[in-house]
């Protein structure tokens, strides 16, 4: 896939500005239905933990992932909406982006794009004491 | 006594085992070493469930990713996929240490999931320690919990879900040979009965587990009330010449062994015996295991036999096996498969000495594996003949060899070479006839090109005189002599003077 057609799913997706909403959008790829306490699903995608809270509103909000309505425990349940009105275009750049080179391509597209107004802080970067969810092995600093 | 509430667990030959399944509401631990089968066998489990028997399922993993898991289901022809779209499994991606702690909790997310679809099944893709108590949330929410783990050495040590678990199946994986046997055991299984022992089982491609019951494991009664003959009813061998010397056949459901050297004319003998059953409209069953059919199908034609259109006829069924890696459980359910849907009226099994060299003629298996088969043809109604190979080229000083299975059978015909002049020639003797008398004497046999093998009549004029057995020195050193009419210390004096004769001679 060309750089402009990444650019093309990415407009059309529309909500997907930073790495780590890729990264989180790809692990909930491979784990469609994962029940995980929060700090653990940010060591698994390698992601400061308020990046990861962050990315996981926009998707939400987005309408590509669901997360249990109870609040108040620990873990919570994601499951990966696969009938949104988004799907089709999210499953086309998530089979780009689960192979390294598709994935590296699709952060460059990112990068490339005027950034979205978001509610906290700067771009996000992988940290550095990820912790790789297994079979998720692209994850950055695995 | 009330009837068991068995959840049957769809894996085909598994039940048997099980006896009709595992009891509702058993822990169940699945247990082998890397590469057994694990997964393979809790995944089945589950998509059985959900797709044979109406009960939706959830598959717990650790490590492995959910979209792998579909992906190598999609190889046995399982659409995981498919039943998660029909609210009939989940697939949930979690870590042990969350996944213990919901298990002791009634508010679980996890549990309430798990109820959302009403899930009976669960497999946990991975080692958990349970909760200490056994009466727990989770035994209340699913019926069943499938759990598996890995040890390095299945013999080493014993994980503590050992002691908690209901039922334990153990996989391996044997080395024989060259080649590996995968093996399934219940170790235990509490509030049933099951079939004791290591059983073979295969991961078949588009298939899944298909488990075959040991075959020494004991059949029902009724197999063994099979044995019991029709004295009035014979089974013509289709060689002429022969059912005058069995009295007018086989016994119904009776056990034919035919020994002799290659050549001697015992798969001609067959091919007879199963045209015959052809000519008559009855339905036969061909095992070869040394020749593959398209040779097979030559042989026959050879000797006036056109099997492929009794194959095509539905009379016979012609099945090959070749006999390089041998699993012997599968070998049997087969040809048990076979028996009961084909239904033949007569078998041969051509030849049983391959069976010996696979298994090894000393060990029991052979032993066990012939005593199973012979047991399932009688059950069965089914008049069988085996072939044996006997090495030996000119007579026998052994029927079977170091196959000690004679007792197991109702005839023996020896087939010999006899070396007259500069020809070998065959000869037929029937050497046990089970229920029925028999002269034991030696037949001459033609085979004739576009005929096949009949048995040459006896000339009317005996050779010698029948003498009683008075009239013999030496019976009992298998050297008989015939005693002259004079006096024994005699005949004890001529030979050692011929004795005395001798020892100068040998001693030039």
């Amino acid at each position: 896939m060309t750089p402009k057609q990444i650019g093309d799913l990415l407009d059309r997706i529309g909500c997907l500005s930073d790495q780590c909403d890729l990264d989180l959008l790809l692990f909930f790829y491979r784990h469609p239905r994962a029940f995980l306490i929060s700090e653990r699903l940010a060591q698994y995608v390698g992601y400061d933990l308020p990046q990861v809270a962050q990315s996981l509103d926009i998707l939400i909000t987005a309408g590509l992932l669901r997360r249990s309505p109870n609040a108040t425990h620990p873990a919570q349940l994601y499951v990966l909406a696969r009938g949104s009105p988004l799907g089709g275009w999210v499953s086309s750049l998530l089979r780009v982006a689960e192979k390294r080179e598709g994935r590296l391509a699709v952060i460059q597209a990112l990068k490339q794009r005027p950034p979205l107004r978001r509610s906290g802080g700067v771009e996000s970067e992988p940290v550095a004491d990820a912790q790789p969810a297994p079979h998720t092995r692209e994850v950055p600093n695995a | 006594m009330p009837d068991l509430d068995l959840v049957k667990t769809g894996l085909k030959g598994l039940d048997e085992i099980l006896f009709g399944g595992i009891p509702r509401g058993n822990i169940v631990l699945v247990a082998g070493t890397a590469g057994t089968g694990k997964t393979t066998l809790g995944v089945e489990f589950v998509y059985r469930g959900a797709r044979q028997f109406n009960e939706p399922g959830v598959i717990v993993l650790f490590e492995v990713a959910s979209d792998r898991l579909i992906r190598d289901a999609a190889l046995f022809g399982w659409d995981l996929g498919e039943l998660e779209r029909d609210g009939r499994l989940k697939v949930i991606f979690t870590t042990r240490q969350l996944f213990q702690q919901e298990l002791q909790q009634a508010d679980s997310p996890l549990l309430a999931e798990a109820a959302e679809i009403g899930a009976r099944r669960i497999f946990v893709d991975g080692l958990v320690r349970l909760p200490e108590s056994t009466g727990g949330d989770s035994r209340d929410a699913f019926h069943l919990l499938a759990l598996e783990s890995t040890f390095a050495d299945p013999a080493a040590a014993r994980a503590p879900e050992e002691f908690v678990a209901d039922t334990i199946v153990r996989l391996s994986v044997e080395p024989v040979q060259r080649a590996v046997l995968r093996s399934l055991e219940v170790v235990k299984s509490r509030g049933h009965d099951y079939a004791l022992g290591r059983h073979s089982f295969r991961i078949v491609n588009g298939q899944g587990l298909e488990v075959y019951r040991r075959v020494q494991a004991p059949r029902s009664l009724q197999r063994e009330r099979g044995a019991a003959f029709d004295p009035t009813s014979r089974v013509a061998t289709g060689i002429p010449g022969l059912d005058g010397l069995v009295n007018g056949g086989y016994f119904v459901a009776s056990t034919t062994l035919v020994v002799g050297i290659s050549g001697a004319g015992k798969s001609v003998m067959a091919l007879q015996f199963i045209a015959e059953g052809a000519r008559r409209g009855e339905k036969s069953l061909m095992v070869t295991l040394d020749e593959p059919p398209a040779q097979v199908l030559r042989n026959a034609h050879s000797i006036g036999i056109d099997l492929q259109s009794a194959i095509d006829r539905g009379l016979v069924h012609l099945w090959y096996e070749p006999p390089q890696e041998f699993e012997i459980d599968r070998h049997f359910a087969q040809i048990e498969a076979i028996v009961e849907d084909f239904k033949p009226r007569r078998a041969v099994i051509d030849s049983l000495s391959t069976y010996g060299s696979s298994l090894g003629a000393a060990e029991r298996s052979f032993r066990d594996f012939f005593h199973a088969i012979v047991a399932l043809m009688k059950e069965h109604q089914v008049t069988a003949v085996y072939n044996h190979e006997n090495p030996e080229m000119l007579g026998m000083s052994s029927m079977m060899g170091e196959f000690k299975v004679s007792s197991l059978v109702d005839n023996i015909i020896l087939m010999n070479w006899v070396e007259l002049g500069d020809t070998f020639r065959h000869a037929l003797t029937v050497a046990k006839m089970r229920a029925m008398p028999t002269s034991r004497t030696t037949h001459e046999c033609e085979i004739t090109n576009g005929q096949g093998m009949k048995v040459l009549p006896r000339p009317i004029r005996a050779a010698h005189p029948v003498v009683p057995f008075a009239g013999y020195l030496g019976l009992i050193s298998r050297a008989p002599e015939r005693r002259s009419e004079v006096a024994p210390e005699v005949v004890s004096r001529r030979r050692s003077v011929r004795t005395v004769i001798r020892t100068p001679r040998s001693a030039k």
